[in-house]
């Protein structure tokens, strides 16, 4: 027997997304993926997956869900909003922490106010075929997750692997997400293509999230940035968290469902250690960007890594408490 | 061999500073010959007109390794034997819609649209590249009096199919997306799929030449296609 999520209601746009689709980037095909994988991974390791599997991704005004065919074990990350359980006592899951639920159980995530983006874990992920070697959803190719687009109401989620057993549950108090500070960035791959005040501007100011901005990048409101040598260059690579500066002189922080390659010059790439807080960022938010070097950014990145790997390996765990 | 940082996470490796078959070959060979080397934290390789984009996992190396790792490489030599497709694609401009931009190329190149599409279906273009979307192709060269900047400000949903010029090179959209180039017609050819043992269509190296359909063509040609898949696309089309 199977069991299932059941979608009675989608939310403003839940997709299933892993940690992305590498190796067919050479073919047009864009990674995706969740756009805070330390969230994702953090809601896999709450219900004992391995870091990549996949999970939903829950943006603004999250679902409502039912269990059926077998428990679920589920979590929820990314956010300090509860899942609550739709019942008489209207009891409430904190973010953060696995629960087993029965089936039958419906449950919500309401709006969250607190990020642009969070995720919901379930043990033994999703039994659904991989394309191109992902679960995650292209939402524009129609490629990945369920038929290659956002949940819909009637939507059934199979789960994969055993269904899961009674026992101890895992808590975080998801201090290993924060990350505050300026957005630290590396110059180029064409920062000779803006001017030194240009460059002086980007590194002073502070830009504001827009409303335009989607999973495939954060489009940044603030301070125009000239160009020097003009707004074209031969198309290139383009990496997650690569800031190309269309001709208005704004800058787009390049994200999940980022184009491979691309045409307009771009001053600086923020660092990967980075990338998950600008996943979450919602529109009026703002950040300012300062400047370190390659071998600072992949020090980081390592420590980051370690700490995280820490963290994940020193979760608590707690008593299972009767959710339904 | 100049080395670009894309981040802490891509080296970008230049190997010329103007667009031609030539920088173009050198290009793919090199992507060849780092595919082949299987070095340490590499994820994938991006092969675009002047350069590679050498994805990498900086948990497993550094950027530092990596140049002198591909600094090391043996000198690209060009492809031998490899079969080049020619490939014949219909473009329709004549309906409501297809080609919204045909003027302003027009205008720019100082001709008049008809002129417009009489190059674009007399050009014989390679194919230097896929990128942006799944199986999009970069196709160059058109004359130099066509080659106009693009945008300022990309356009939202542009619809599968459409073609579009800037900067004196084609592209075609596979899926709706974002632009910032000019929209001169629509084609019916399917680009990618996902469930193919090669999902690309084409590949860099191929060659494309338009030829003009009437409306009627255009939905005939696009619903043959559309049964066929891949196997009817390349029965036809090459």
């Amino acid at each position: 027997m199977t069991a299932r999520l059941i979608v009675d209601h989608p939310g403003l746009m839940t997709t299933v997304q892993d940690m992305g689709r590498f190796g067919t980037q050479a073919l047009g095909v864009p990674v995706s993926g969740a756009l805070d994988i330390d969230a994702l991974r953090l809601a896999n390791a709450l219900v004992g997956n391995p870091p990549n599997a996949a999970a939903l991704e829950i943006r603004m005004v999250g679902p409502t869900l039912q269990v059926t065919g077998g428990p679920a074990r589920v979590a929820l990350t990314g956010t300090q909003v509860p899942i609550e359980i739709i019942s008489e006592t209207a009891t409430t899951i904190p973010a953060g922490q696995s629960a087993l639920l029965s089936p039958g159980t419906r449950f919500r995530i309401g709006a969250t106010r607190d990020t642009g983006v969070c995720y919901l874990g379930v043990q033994g992920s999703f039994a659904i075929v991989p394309e191109l070697g992902s679960l995650s959803t292209y939402l524009p190719g129609k490629m990945g997750g369920v038929q290659g687009r956002a949940l819909v109401k009637g939507d059934a989620l199979p789960i994969g692997g055993d269904l899961p057993t009674t026992g101890a549950e895992r808590r975080s108090d998801q201090s290993v997400l924060a990350n505050v500070g300026p957005v630290r960035v590396i110059l180029g791959p064409q920062d000779d293509y803006f001017t030194p005040p240009a460059l002086r501007t980007f590194l002073t100011s502070r830009y504001k999230v827009t409303a335009r901005s989607n999973r495939m990048g954060l489009q940044l409101d603030g301070a125009t940035l000239s160009h020097a040598r003009g707004y074209n260059i031969a198309s290139d690579g383009i990496v997650a968290g690569s800031i190309q500066v269309t001709g208005t002189g704004q800058p787009i922080i390049l994200l999940a469902d980022r184009q491979t390659t691309g045409g307009y010059p771009k001053i600086a790439t923020v660092i990967s250690a980075d990338l998950p807080r600008l996943g979450r960022m919602t529109a009026g938010q703002t950040i300012n960007f300062t400047p370190i070097s390659v071998e600072d950014a992949e020090t980081l990145r390592r420590i980051k890594e370690e700490q995280f790997q820490h963290a994940l390996e020193a979760l608590e765990t707690v008593m299972p408490r009767k959710t339904t | 061999m100049e080395f670009l940082s894309s981040g802490d996470t891509g080296l970008t490796v230049v190997l010329g500073t103007d667009v031609a078959p030539e920088t173009s070959a050198r290009v793919l060979q090199l992507c060849a010959n780092i595919n082949a080397a299987d070095l340490a934290g590499v994820i994938e390789v991006v092969p675009t007109y002047l350069s590679l984009l050498v994805h990498y996992d900086p948990l497993t190396t550094t950027q530092a390794a990596l140049k002198k790792a591909i600094a090391a490489l043996p000198a690209g030599r060009p492809a031998s034997g490899v079969k080049v497709a020619r490939w014949s694609f219909p473009i329709c401009v004549e309906a409501e819609g297809f080609a919204p931009d045909l003027e302003t190329v027009a205008d720019y190149a100082k001709r008049a649209p008809r002129d417009i599409v009489r190059a674009m279906t007399s050009t014989v273009q390679t194919v230097y590249m896929l990128g942006f979307a799944p199986g999009q192709p970069y196709l160059g060269d058109l004359p130099a009096n066509m080659a106009l900047p693009r945008r300022e400000n990309p356009v939202p949903n542009v619809p599968a199919g459409a073609v579009l010029t800037a900067t004196g090179k084609t592209v075609i959209y596979p899926n709706s997306n974002p632009t910032g180039w000019h929209i001169i017609g629509r084609t019916p050819v399917l680009l990618f799929d996902k469930t193919a043992q090669q999902p690309a269509l084409l590949s860099p190296g191929d060659l494309v030449q338009f030829h003009e359909v009437g409306l009627d063509d255009y939905h005939q040609i696009e619903a043959r296609l559309r049964t066929g898949g891949f196997a009817a696309t390349r029965e036809f089309l090459l």
